[in-house]
């Protein structure tokens, strides 16, 4: 019995023989990325290393390290850091306020659950620089938000934060959500019997669990808040100049190389990170 | 390995419906003009625009002035973006909304078609023709233009600004409370012609002394944005360096705002129609024509209140023809200069803007 | 489940009233006579009606609708595909992140130019089909991360259960993961949509002349002039975003209880055996 269960789970855990054909799942994916992704960023990279005409755009393929000697100096390098600052601002705010919001949806029933997650995305729907406008409306002076609460809030790091927020915290949200494992109601019972109080579950039960989510969430935000510019322009009043102001103003036209040269960094920067994390994580699994 | 046959149906029935949507997207294309000698021209002609930057009905109306013509209008979103868009696609852009800095591009790129006889031509007022990059009025037809000036509150600020050495001055004084556009062109171009030197000029000793002013003002300042006459008019920023046209907007919604177009003199835009060479020319030209005549470019210009190029149209609304903003008295007109086009020197201009924003 | 505690509950609704305080705005400054919305000039229907009249923008919303349709069914097919697959292997799953990673990690504009780099030496034509093809690589990423976590945290047991009674890994596919992970699927493909109708850069890099989707048409409206039209496009998407949500849930509620109304009576008969 025991050597016909040992047998099944080794099965399964690869999903046997039969069940490894299920691995073609991944080809739609593979080819879209091939196609749409691969080949396109092996043309920045080239073009990273390119000129391009101001007067005409054309592409001049000089194999030149010209833009990366231009993202090295002082004014790039002072909005990079600058962009990789707000970032990770943008990060801690999306976690402390979105993993308690996370956590309080996830524990509704399933179709509550539903109902709220539907809530806080609907109004993603509605274009963003639009709703970034209204934010500008509510909180300037003389507008709803001084009249109610007294504070003047717009160009100022609160209108941004506001604005992240409206931005960032669903995407936030709905990873950490939709990773959390339906953890049996007995797990928190369970704890609760063997005496631990509500933040010592929540850091020992919950948190563990929404672990993977909460991972893909920040992944998500800090990647795409690395790229953010409408909040701090609209509401933030454009003082600090960010990298993704740069990359859309210029970087589908005279500054392709520039955006080039950033995106292949960023990309190498993350690739390493990434596999400096998996070379940690085994050697912490090693020593366990 | 085997896939079964109920994978294989499985994946057919996701692909199948998903494929029959995508291929059903596509629109047909354009129908090439057909243009019978002496007949009226017919077809969709792709205009590249603001979006709605024309009179409310006047797309309407075309279609119904020329039976078998229809306009389809495409955002217009930057100059670089016309500018590749022009640079592979004949075709598929019959007309483009450009200015002064973007016609030369678009010349050396070949891709421009002669405007032929556009009647309506008469009405632009000849100080708008003959332009530096178009003097003999062959590809371009002028349509508006617009300045930068000063806004600021009358009840708010002690001594009024009347120039950009005033502005720059004021700052201190208002700190925290002055804005600016974020459209470089402007900003640097008129701040150059404060201190003496042409809009556009391209010489370094200029561009540092410039670059110099803008480090000085970048602490003082509140917002660099679009959204400036808005802040004025709320209060938020009580002086601000703003387009005539968003201007405009701020004064109708606060009597308190006034604009002010400085003694030193101005750098603005001048926008006009040029036809992409393709196969609806004519069709472009006919309606280069149609958008120039009286009623339809003063049903235009009531639309978007902004400063216009027919000075001796009756059907311009009387607020607007009698707003120094919108209808600049000539000596307002004489000290104006339009944005020239930079060529290579385009990097110098982004490095001093970078460093100041970068500050 | 357990009820969520009252913190997490004060910071949802506090999260819930920053989303829609700008919506609330949006439904006003449509209807406000003030052109820059700074305080309220009286009612007016000038700007619904401008809306209605403008058929670029009318164009703009079907080419958009069309666009999110097509794309959110192709990539969540794809990629709840791909994180199924990722169970067979621990390569398969390195393999899933890794490419969802650095497409999540590359901005949008980067994948647009260097497409709309290689499209015209690949003969192929600007347009729709670009802009779905361009769409849906870059979307597929996030269905893998959202999916993917969620079949990274499933319960081997319940696999093994099905193998006990009988099933293949194929119909364990599909009558006991696909029905688990439906929560996730379903939260992917509301991002995937909301994302879609939002994307400016794909959009304009990629766009034939009759594709101008609405994010690049009001992209455009920002650079010259912005009038309360565009609020009142905004609050015409919620009305109809929230009729549309209300109306699957009567159905599915519908659905539910007349398919439980079904099973009872054979439940009852095979009681009583």
């Amino acid at each position: 019995m025991g050597r016909r269960v040992g047998r099944l789970r080794r099965r399964l855990t690869r999903l046997g023989t039969e069940g490894a054909s299920q691995r073609f799942l991944a080809l739609p994916d593979t080819a879209l990325l091939l196609v749409a992704v691969v080949i396109p960023l092996l043309f920045v990279v080239a073009r990273s290393l390119a000129q391009v005409d101001p007067v005409t755009l054309e592409v001049n393929q000089a194999w030149t390290w010209e833009a990366y000697r231009r993202m090295l100096s002082p004014v790039y390098r002072e909005v990079l850091a600058r962009s990789a600052a707000f970032a990770a601002a943008t990060v801690v705010l999306c976690v402390a306020i979105g993993t308690p919001a996370a956590l309080a949806i996830s524990r509704l029933s399933e179709r509550w659950r539903t109902v709220m997650l539907v809530i806080v995305l609907l109004p993603s729907f509605v274009n963003f620089t639009v709703r970034i406008f209204a934010w500008q409306g509510l909180l300037a002076n003389g507008g709803p938000v001084q009249t109610v609460f007294g504070v003047r809030w717009l160009y100022q790091p609160p209108a941004v934060a506001l604005g992240m927020v409206t931005a960032y915290v669903p995407l936030y949200v709905l990873p950490v959500v939709a990773g959390l494992h339906r953890a049996p109601p007995d797990v928190f019972d369970a704890a609760a019997d063997l005496g631990a109080g509500p933040w010592r579950t929540l850091w020992r039960v919950t948190l563990p669990l929404a672990r993977v989510g909460i991972a893909t969430g920040t992944g998500v935000v800090g990647v795409l808040s690395l790229g953010e510019f409408v909040v701090p322009t609209l509401l933030g009043g454009g003082r600090v100049m960010l990298v993704g102001s740069l990359l859309a103003e210029r970087g589908a036209g005279r500054d392709q190389p520039l955006a080039g040269a950033l995106t292949t960094v960023l990309l190498l920067t993350l690739a390493l990170g990434a596999a400096l994390l998996t070379m940690a994580r085994r050697r912490v699994m090693r020593h366990e | 390995m085997q896939v079964s046959r109920r994978t294989l149906l499985a994946w057919a029935a996701a692909a199948g419906p998903a494929a029959w949507l995508v291929a059903c997207g596509d629109d047909d294309d354009a129908a090439p003009a057909t243009t019978a000698p002496g007949a009226a021209p017919t077809g969709t002609l792709n205009l590249l625009n603001f979006a709605g930057w024309a009179g409310p009905t006047t797309y309407a109306d075309f279609a119904a002035a020329y039976p078998g013509a229809s306009v389809n209008e495409i955002a217009w979103v930057s100059n670089d973006d016309t500018v590749t868009k022009a640079r592979g696609r004949a075709g598929d852009i019959d007309v483009a909304l450009v200015d002064g800095t973007t016609f030369p591009r678009l010349a050396a790129l070949g891709v421009l078609a002669p405007l032929g006889n556009v009647p309506n031509m008469v009405h632009v007022d000849s100080r708008y023709r003959a332009n530096d990059w178009d003097p003999g009025d062959e590809f371009f037809a002028p349509t508006d233009h617009g300045r930068t000036g000063i806004v600021y509150r009358r009840d708010l600020v002690a001594t009024p600004p009347t120039s950009w050495a005033d502005f720059v001055s004021l700052a201190p004084e208002y700190s925290g409370k002055v804005a600016m556009l974020d459209y470089q062109r402007s900003v640097m171009g008129n701040l150059l012609v404060m201190l003496g030197h042409p809009g556009s000029s391209t010489d370094a000793a200029h561009l540092a002394e410039l670059q110099d002013v803008l480090l000085g003002l970048k602490p003082h300042l509140l917002a660099v944005s679009g959204e400036v006459g808005k802040a004025v008019a709320t209060g938020d920023a009580v002086m601000a360096m703003c387009d005539a046209y968003d201007a405009q907007l701020a004064l109708t919604s606060n009597p308190d705002v006034v604009f002010v177009d400085p003694s030193e003199g101005q750098v603005g835009y001048l926008e006009g129609l040029v036809i992409l060479d393709g196969p609806r020319n004519d069709l472009g030209r006919t309606f280069i024509d149609f958008f120039l005549a009286p009623a339809n470019y003063a049903a235009f210009i009531n639309n978007v209140a902004s400063p216009y190029v027919q000075p001796d149209n009756a059907g311009i609304d009387a607020a607007l023809r009698q707003s120094p903003v919108i209808n600049p008295p000539a000596e307002v007109v004489g000290r104006l200069s339009y944005h020239e086009f930079l060529g290579e020197a385009q990097a110098q201009w982004d490095a001093v803007w970078d460093a100041f924003g970068a500050a | 489940m357990s009820r969520p505690r009252p913190t997490s509950l004060a910071v949802l609704s506090a999260v819930v009233a920053v989303l829609y305080a700008p919506l609330a705005f949006l439904v006003v400054a449509g209807i406000n006579r003030n052109p820059l919305s700074t305080s309220w000039q009286g009612a007016t229907g000038r700007w619904y009606r401008a809306m209605w009249d403008d058929e670029a923008l009318r164009r703009s919303v079907a080419v958009s609708l069309r666009l999110a349709a097509v794309t959110t069914v192709v990539a969540v097919t794809a990629g709840t595909a791909m994180a199924l697959a990722m169970r067979t292997s621990p390569l398969v799953q390195r393999w899933a992140r890794g490419t969802a990673g650095m497409r999540v990690a590359t901005p949008e504009i980067v994948i647009a130019t260097g497409l709309a780099a290689v499209m015209p030496s690949a003969g192929v034509d600007f347009g729709f089909r670009p802009m779905v093809v361009a769409h849906v690589a870059y979307l597929t990423a996030y269905v893998v991360l959202i999916v993917g976590s969620r079949v990274a945290t499933l319960d081997p047991a319940l696999d093994l259960a099905a193998a006990d009674l009988g099933a293949g890994p194929w119909s364990t596919l599909r009558r006991v993961v696909l029905p688990d992970l439906s929560p996730a699927i379903g939260a992917a493909a509301l991002l995937v949509m909301a994302f879609s109708l939002d994307d400016v850069a794909l959009s304009l890099a990629l766009r034939g002349p009759t594709d101008t989707t609405l994010p690049v048409y009001l992209y455009s409206v920002v650079q010259r002039r912005v009038t309360p039209a565009v609020y009142a496009v905004g609050t015409m998407v919620v009305v109809v975003g929230a009729a549309l949500f209300l109306t699957s849930m009567a159905l599915h509620n519908l659905f539910v209880s007349t398919s439980r109304r079904a099973r009872e009576p054979r439940g009852r008969r095979a009681a009583r055996r």
